[in-house]
């Protein structure tokens, strides 16, 4: 094995042997570079002989940023692959390249591309939309109107075209002249400055960057509708104005300023082309969970769903659920779990009541985890928030099998991964995220020992299931439990907290062929059954039962087994089946039948 | 690969919602994704994770960072590296500071690339023992 400290040798005497300055070179331009080509940063680093640098002349070196010397990139290099591929297809296929777009920053930098957004077209930049994280968000100020032409039309932002599953336009580039729209059109606007939509009435949309709207046609008019994203919509001083957002009708008073916002269950879409985002409107059409929120800034408005309409003043707010069927959430409900939410930072002892309310609304209206989002993780962030509340939230996160609640998980993972306990990452390993089918692994491999304090049964049985050799090893010696110095006449007194574990661990090897464990699982049953009873553990008994009920199904190969989630389930289901048996007789007899007896 | 695995680091960063909370926390932050990223290539190469070496590469940075980032490290070699001969000297100098393989340190110095090679390892071997010294309690 290399002795690291001779690596940390080589690394210091680098630094060391550079002027203090040159200590770190500084390649993030020519990397940044070799990234906006499709090709590998490593190309750029690389250094070979017969480059300048090689000859050891100084002067033949390129100079990098801050006037170091570094090696040139060089003009062809090793094929790109994955990411870097992907990029590069993306990047020479004319149909997907993006539109040259200004960057909106914050900043001197947002305000020079303000200054040539408006001189190109007097669009205006969205104010607050969209993820701050991403530096989506222009420099604050109201709208500059633009010159709304006949007809419907539509200007402004970088806008990608889709009419009847057809390209209709392609990608329109922000700034353009306004683009007349015909119904059946959907645009999905690029990130960047905002579109604005002016209707025949006289009504004005602005839409927000990575927003997909539809212009749909009816008797009376156009209708806009808004599948995702956020739109202010203004109606004019002498007509109504109706628009649908996101299944929900919006219907706004003559003169009346409202903004909408529509998030759905699923990653924020980034569509890099007309192909992408059609699919994305075509998912959006089978009503997946979401999140509307009307706001009425002027004016009155109406909020149509299924018939019933509420009424919005000005300052006022209103929530919809949206999914099968939209709802409307009161907006104390929303405030009262934000408030909950917060109870967890600081409170000793732990609000076990407030933990169990949040859990049960949370599994009640899943839709509550979108707006909740930043509560939650800000709420897992604080140093104040009790340990046993981080594990709750994660617990329902685990288990809950939407995207929101598994983009949390990861947020929570990154800010902190110890309150994480191994069910729970097996769980989201299931899921196919990386970094927790990575810590699985790791898991058997740090813990395999009989020394080790942590039990990584869990991950041996994920791994197991999965072919894994290791984890096969290690529930052939977590199984083997019912053989040592055991017989079906004596059998072995069994630890309690061992018994899940064992059988668990005989199922999974029975599932994959090797019976041998499980036959010694059910001969051993009966007798263990009795003893129980006979000591006067019913519940134990009951436990037993249900519990050999359960994994039976996983022996048999009749149930794919969800690790994760497996210990949670068994105990639920124990608690369910107890008021199913009068008795030991009638467990006896359930237990006979299980085992064809 | 470590150049590849360098820029996985830094993507995974910029794709979540990396938050700041200091130099040291921040190093072991990139440190554990760098291990995690490590682990997954090994296993989609089919290879068995080195899990003792992770270990005790993670232990000797440890060390050698410090409460410092490596400083009082950086500044018991300098004081070793003055102490060194001139030939001792310019070979590391082309070795670390240029970048330049055996073959064309013996051609500049006059020496065999096996000369340059013995001279490396003597070299590398008394800096450490005399850094480790300096650093000792």
């Amino acid at each position: 094995m290399t002795d690291p400290r001779d690596r940390i040798l080589d690394y210091a005497l680098e630094r060391a042997l550079r002027d203090e300055d040159d200590a770190s070179i500084d390649q993030a331009e020519a990397i940044a570079g070799a990234w906006e080509r499709g090709v590998r940063g490593s190309v750029v680093c690389k250094r070979e002989s017969g480059t300048p640098e090689a000859e050891g002349d100084p002067s033949a070196r390129p100079k990098g940023t801050n006037g170091q010397t570094h090696s040139a990139p060089r003009a062809s290099g090793p094929r790109p692959v994955g990411r870097s591929a992907a990029r590069e297809r993306s990047a020479a296929d004319p149909a997907t390249r993006p539109a040259a777009r200004p960057r909106i920053w914050s900043g001197p930098l947002g305000a020079a591309a303000a200054a040539l957004v408006l001189v190109a077209g007097g669009v205006f930049l969205w104010r607050g939309a969209g993820d701050g994280a991403e530096g989506e968000q222009g420099p604050a100020g109201g709208p500059q109107v633009a010159d709304a032409g006949p007809g419907v039309s539509l200007s402004g932002g970088s806008i990608a075209l889709l009419r009847d599953d057809r390209i209709a336009s392609g990608i329109v580039p922000a700034g353009a002249e306004p683009v007349a729209l015909e119904p059946g059109t959907t645009f999905w606007v690029q990130p960047g400055p905002a579109a604005r939509l002016a209707l025949e009435q006289g009504a004005t949309f602005d839409i927000a960057p990575r927003s997909l709207a539809r212009l749909a046609q009816l008797a009376d008019g156009s209708r806009v509708e808004l599948e995702w994203g956020e739109a202010r919509a203004t109606s004019p001083r002498a007509a109504r104005v109706a628009f649908r957002a996101a299944d929900v009708d919006v219907e706004l008073d003559p003169g009346a300023h409202v903004e909408v916002r529509a998030t759905f269950d699923r990653e924020r879409p980034a569509p890099t082309g007309v192909a992408s985002f059609a699919a994305l409107a075509a998912e959006l059409e089978g009503a997946p969970l979401g999140w509307l929120e009307v706001s009425v800034h002027d004016g009155r408005a109406r909020i149509a769903i299924d018939g019933t309409l509420t009424v919005l003043g000005a300052d006022e707010v209103a929530y919809v659920a949206l999914g099968e069927t939209p709802e409307l959430v009161p907006r104390d409900e929303i405030e009262e779990l934000v408030k909950l939410v917060g109870l967890f930072s600081g409170s000793f002892p732990y609000p076990e009541t407030t933990g169990m309310e949040c859990a049960r609304r949370l599994e009640e209206r899943p839709a509550l985890w979108i707006p909740l989002t930043e509560e939650l993780l800000a709420s897992f962030r604080s140093e104040d928030t009790p340990w046993r509340w981080r594990q709750e939230l994660i617990d329902i996160l685990s288990l809950d099998p939407r995207e929101t609640p598994l983009r949390i998980a990861r947020e929570a993972w990154r800010v902190d991964p110890r309150p994480f306990t191994q069910n729970q990452i097996v769980a989201l390993g299931e899921r196919g995220v990386y970094e927790f089918e990575t810590e699985v692994h790791a898991t058997l491999t740090w813990y395999d020992t009989a020394a080790d304090e942590i039990d990584p049964l869990p991950a041996a049985l994920y791994l197991a299931v999965r072919g894994d050799d290791r984890g096969v090893e290690h529930l052939m010696r977590a199984a083997a439990m019912f053989e040592d110095g055991s017989s079906p006449e004596t059998p072995k007194a069994v630890g309690r907290e061992a018994v899940p574990r064992a059988l668990a661990s005989a199922a999974a090897l029975a599932r994959l062929g090797n019976r041998e464990h499980w036959d010694h699982v059910r001969a051993w049953m009966p007798d263990a059954f009795d003893m129980s009873i006979e000591i006067g553990q019913y519940d134990a008994g009951l436990g037993l039962v249900v519990m050999f009920e359960s994994i039976q199904g996983i022996a048999d190969g009749a149930q794919t087994p969800l690790v994760g989630q497996l210990q949670g389930r068994l105990e639920r289901r124990i608690a369910r089946r107890a008021g199913d048996f009068e008795n030991e007789d009638s467990l006896r007899a359930h237990l006979a039948e299980l085992l064809g007896e | 690969m470590l150049d590849d695995l360098v820029q996985d680091v830094f993507l995974s960063l910029l794709s979540g919602q990396f938050e700041d909370r200091g130099p040291e926390r921040t190093t072991a932050y990139l440190r554990t994704v760098a291990k995690h990223l490590f682990l997954k290539a090994m296993q989609r190469a089919r290879r068995e994770p080195p899990m003792q070496d992770l270990a005790a590469a993670e232990a000797a940075w440890m060390e050698f960072e410090g409460s410092d980032c490596g400083e009082g490290y950086l500044a018991a070699l300098r004081s070793c590296l003055a102490r060194l001969g001139d030939k001792a000297r310019r070979t590391l100098e082309m070795r670390y500071a240029r970048s330049l393989g055996r073959g064309a340190i013996a051609s500049e110095l006059g020496l065999s690339e096996s000369g340059v090679k013995s001279i490396l390892v003597r070299t590398r071997s008394s800096l450490r023992a005399c850094v480790e010294r300096r650093l000792a309690p």
